[in-house]
């Protein structure tokens, strides 16, 4: 009875986002049954995504609930932004209950996110696009909360939690408000000039170069800590780049793909380069410093590092400070290592480092796989040998994986030997399909052992088969042939898989085979979509809004994963309903009900709901009209 | 009466003369090798027959200088950098297989330890004992303090654990590093050290060292692969 009275509510609530919608003059058009079935449809949309949103009130996984109200705010806005208000201001508040999520360990070194914060750009991004001044009110809450010191910090990390907050907003809004993304920018240097300030003053300086060179300038006015310098010494002359020290001394570098190939903005400004590079000078370069503690080494490690970097820029920039920069960084080496030495005698046998200096690449590359060998080879700790066999095997080109198959196999531990050839296998069948060599992959993929690994190739394989055709001689019967062929590795792959234990990659496997057999056969992609849902059903959690690739690598080699070619293949939910969703839509919806966790549910019926308003945007407008 | 006293003080002079040379040859004698017990506490596929666990390491010995001016030169957190730390003393490696059976999920590594080794140790200990004597009449002075605080001596194990949990069908490494500051120890008899470690559902592991009574605690790492 209960259940059938909170249903009676939900029904009542998704009705209501009608009946306040201002009610449009009668008119005499008549309505096709293909318009009213999308209508009906358009109903059946709408009740999913207000169902959801009113259920996460109930839901134990908070970070999910706040996401799902602020993409239910978003998609029903204009049919009720009154509700959709309330919907957002209760995920704001209710981003204090997320707990924390563990420190991913890998990254930690490097940063340490805050999920808090990510939701906050969440719901703030919404708010902005539907409600300025509840934006403004939601950062008005945030600036006047405190800085939130961040414990154990990364070295690319923002200088607090507020800085953090303030930034990510900035970078999200700098495409669409670039004031707006000053403005926050400049609120966040309350705290320093944290890490991500360089991506949004390059991002800025694209949209509007005043507002750059203005927040540059206020910037510049509170330097003082040579992480800040790195920070801003980046964007003037190397855009996209970040240098650090590490724990143990050792320089980290943070890359920004986005913006690395960017021109450097000190040629444009040459004034204001000179002005940081006299700050930086005054400010650091002419402190007396002790090395007492390792606080102090580290310090003064990053100051060299800094030095390091910009040195050659006051040649350029600011000539008359070479010399006592040079002379500083030369007594801080000094002060730091008294007694440094060449380590490049280290390895003696080096057939890389024996090679002219007119080498080819070609060259190079065996030299360096066979350096690599040779010191497994001579390894004499045999968990360190096993180890160095891998890094070797690993280190060779995708293509030429025999070479990494004959390395693999000295590898004395036969569960280790085969996980490595089989990834070898997988990379190299995968670059395969990378390249457009189908067959090479196809006569590849039988060969790989692991389930998962050579069902990804096969999917690979039958998706590039099933890819439009530019050369258009191409016969209709061969066309069929591949569609045959990309038909029966599909069949392959689940068949495969029904024997699998449930797991994320199995999961996002089985969304990659629904999303290529949706291509040509629904009813079969259909099939896949529900064996999906049983396997999530089956395991303990799942993220309906993830797509990357499964992650196929080796266990104990943290950058195998790294090495593999990307596949274009989506491997998550919205891939796999794309194209079913126009002439599925009931299906999909009533497949997403049998997921029995109600979080995942949730995000299922409104990832369905998402898809299906982009997808028939310009049909509604029609209607409409 | 002067005679009979002066009998039983010398008596009783050797006679403690005596105990302290049994326990100062008892502790030389247990300082012959040093004893590691490593134990695997459990894995998700602890009862399948494919799952086995391999440890390879070396032992090696330093001082608190030596492990103070790695520190300061940020080599400390990376045990894995070279050259290691400290000097010698021993390397080996095994392969245990049938997790079932307990007796292959423990073993107790007995590490031979030189004379020079020996001595180092025996140094340590007389050390602190000196250390402790000061102490009880309030006289360390600041330089006495740093000097035995550079005396002592650390067992540094470098090793690492590679495990094939055949349930979770994966190969784990875990990183089995520890500095054991000897005189920590020193009421057990000997060098003797305990550690443990396990692996998780989803191939996490948390390793620990076994610490005496009096430290209580002992210190859980629990690392997310």
């Amino acid at each position: 009875m209960k259940k059938l009275s909170f249903l009676a509510i939900i029904l009542v609530s998704a009705i209501s986002v009608f009946a306040q919608k201002p009610a449009p003059k009668p008119t005499p058009k008549v309505l096709t049954e293909k318009e009213q079935k999308l209508l009906s449809q358009k109903f059946q949309a709408v009740l999913m995504v207000t169902k959801t949103a009113e259920e996460t009130t109930f839901w134990e996984d908070k970070k999910a609930a706040v996401e799902a109200l602020a993409d239910a705010a978003d998609l029903l806005w204009e049919e009720n932004a009154n509700q959709s208000a309330k919907w957002l201001t209760k995920a704001w508040n209710l981003i204090d209950e997320v707990p924390e999520s563990p420190k991913d360990e890998k990254m930690s070194e490097f940063f340490t996110r805050s999920d808090k914060s990510g939701l906050q750009a969440t719901v703030l991004k919404v708010a902005y696009k539907r409600d300025t001044p509840l934006a403004e009110k939601f950062i008005k809450q945030l600036t006047d909360k405190e800085p939130g010191e961040k414990k154990d910090k990364g070295a690319f990390d923002d200088k607090s939690a507020r800085s953090e907050q303030l930034l990510g907003l900035a970078m999200q809004a700098v495409e669409t408000n670039p004031n707006l993304a000053f403005s926050l920018a400049q609120r966040s240097l309350a705290d320093g000039i944290s890490f991500t300030f360089q991506p949004v003053l390059t991002s800025l300086r694209q949209k509007d170069v005043n507002l750059a060179n203005r927040l540059f300038d206020l910037a510049l006015a509170r330097l003082s800590t040579p992480d800040e310098a790195q920070t801003l010494a980046g964007y003037l002359f190397r855009s996209g780049f970040n240098f650090a020290i590490n724990s143990s001394g050792g320089m980290i570098l943070a890359v920004n793909p986005n913006q690395q190939d960017l021109p450097p903005v000190a040629q444009a400004e040459p004034n204001r380069a000179r002005n940081f590079l006299s700050a930086v000078y005054q400010t650091m370069f002419t402190r007396q410093f002790s090395l007492d503690t390792p606080e102090d080494k580290r310090k003064a490690e990053n100051l060299l590092l800094l030095a390091g970097q910009i040195l050659d820029k006051y040649n350029i920039y600011a000539p008359e400070l070479l010399p006592p920069t040079k002379a500083f960084l030369l007594q801080l080496q000094t002060q730091l290592y008294p007694n440094r030495q060449n380590k490049s005698s280290e390895n003696s046998n080096s057939k890389l480092r024996d090679l002219p200096k007119d080498a080819t690449k070609e060259q190079r590359y065996d030299a360096m796989i066979a350096d690599l060998e040779d010191r497994a080879n001579n390894e004499t700790d045999p968990i360190a040998k096993k180890l160095a066999y891998i890094h070797a095997a690993l280190s060779t080109n995708a293509e030429d994986y025999k070479r990494g198959i004959g390395i693999a196999k000295k590898i004395e531990d036969e569960d280790l030997l085969q996980d490595v050839v089989s990834f070898v296998l997988y990379r190299a069948a995968l670059k395969f399909v990378e390249k457009k060599e189908i067959e090479t992959a196809e006569e590849l993929a039988p060969q790989i052992k692991e389930t998962l690994r050579r069902s990804v190739v096969k999917i690979a394989v039958a998706q590039a088969l099933l890819e439009p055709k530019k050369d258009k001689n191409i016969e209709q019967a061969q066309i069929e042939l591949e569609k045959q062929r990309a038909f029966a590795l599909l069949n392959d792959v689940q068949r495969d898989l029904q024997n699998e234990d449930a797991s994320l990659n199995l999961i996002k496997t089985l969304f990659g085979t629904t999303a290529v057999l949706a291509k040509f056969d629904k009813t079969q992609a259909l099939n896949s979509l529900e064996q999906t849902v049983q396997m999530i059903n089956k395991s303990d959690k799942f993220n309906l809004k993830e797509s990357s690739a499964p992650k196929l690598g080796i266990d104990i080699s943290k950058t195998s994963s790294a090495t593999v070619a990307t596949q274009r293949i989506g491997f998550g939910f919205n891939n796999a309903i794309e194209n079913l969703i126009e002439t599925d839509f009931e299906q999909v919806a009533s497949i997403v009900e049998r997921v029995s966790a109600k979080e995942i549910r949730g995000v299922g019926r409104i990832e369905t709901a998402r898809l299906f308003f982009q997808k028939n945007k310009d049909l509604f407008a029609q209607i409409g009209k | 009466m002067k005679k009979f006293c002066l009998g039983l003080f010398l008596i009783l002079f050797l006679a403690l003369n005596n105990f302290a040379q049994v326990k100062k040859e008892e502790s030389n004698a247990a300082l012959e090798n040093a004893k590691i017990k490593i134990t695997l506490l459990d894995l998700p596929g602890v009862n399948l027959e494919k799952s086995k666990w391999e440890l390879a390491y070396e032992l090696r010995i330093a001082n608190e200088k030596q492990l103070f001016d790695a520190m300061t030169n940020g080599k400390i957190e990376d045990l894995n950098a070279i050259p290691k730390l400290g000097e010698f003393i021993n390397k080996g490696s095994f392969t245990k297989n049938n997790l079932s059976n307990k007796e292959n999920r423990e073993t107790v590594l007995t590490i031979p330890l030189d004379k020079k080794t020996q001595e180092m140790l025996v140094g340590d200990l007389e050390s602190l004992t000196k250390s402790a004597n000061l102490a009880a009449q309030n006289k360390n002075t600041r330089e006495s303090l740093t000097e035995r605080q550079m005396k002592t001596q650390n067992l540094v194990l470098y090793a690492n654990i590679l495990v094939y949990d055949a349930k979770l069908k994966k190969n784990i490494i875990v990183p089995f590093n520890w500095i054991l500051p000897f005189t920590r120890f020193s009421h057990l008899p000997g060098a003797n050290f305990e550690m443990t470690f396990e692996i998780k559902e989803g191939g996490d592991f948390a390793k620990s060292v076994v610490l005496p009574e009096k430290l209580k605690n002992s210190k859980t790492t629990i690392i997310k692969q």
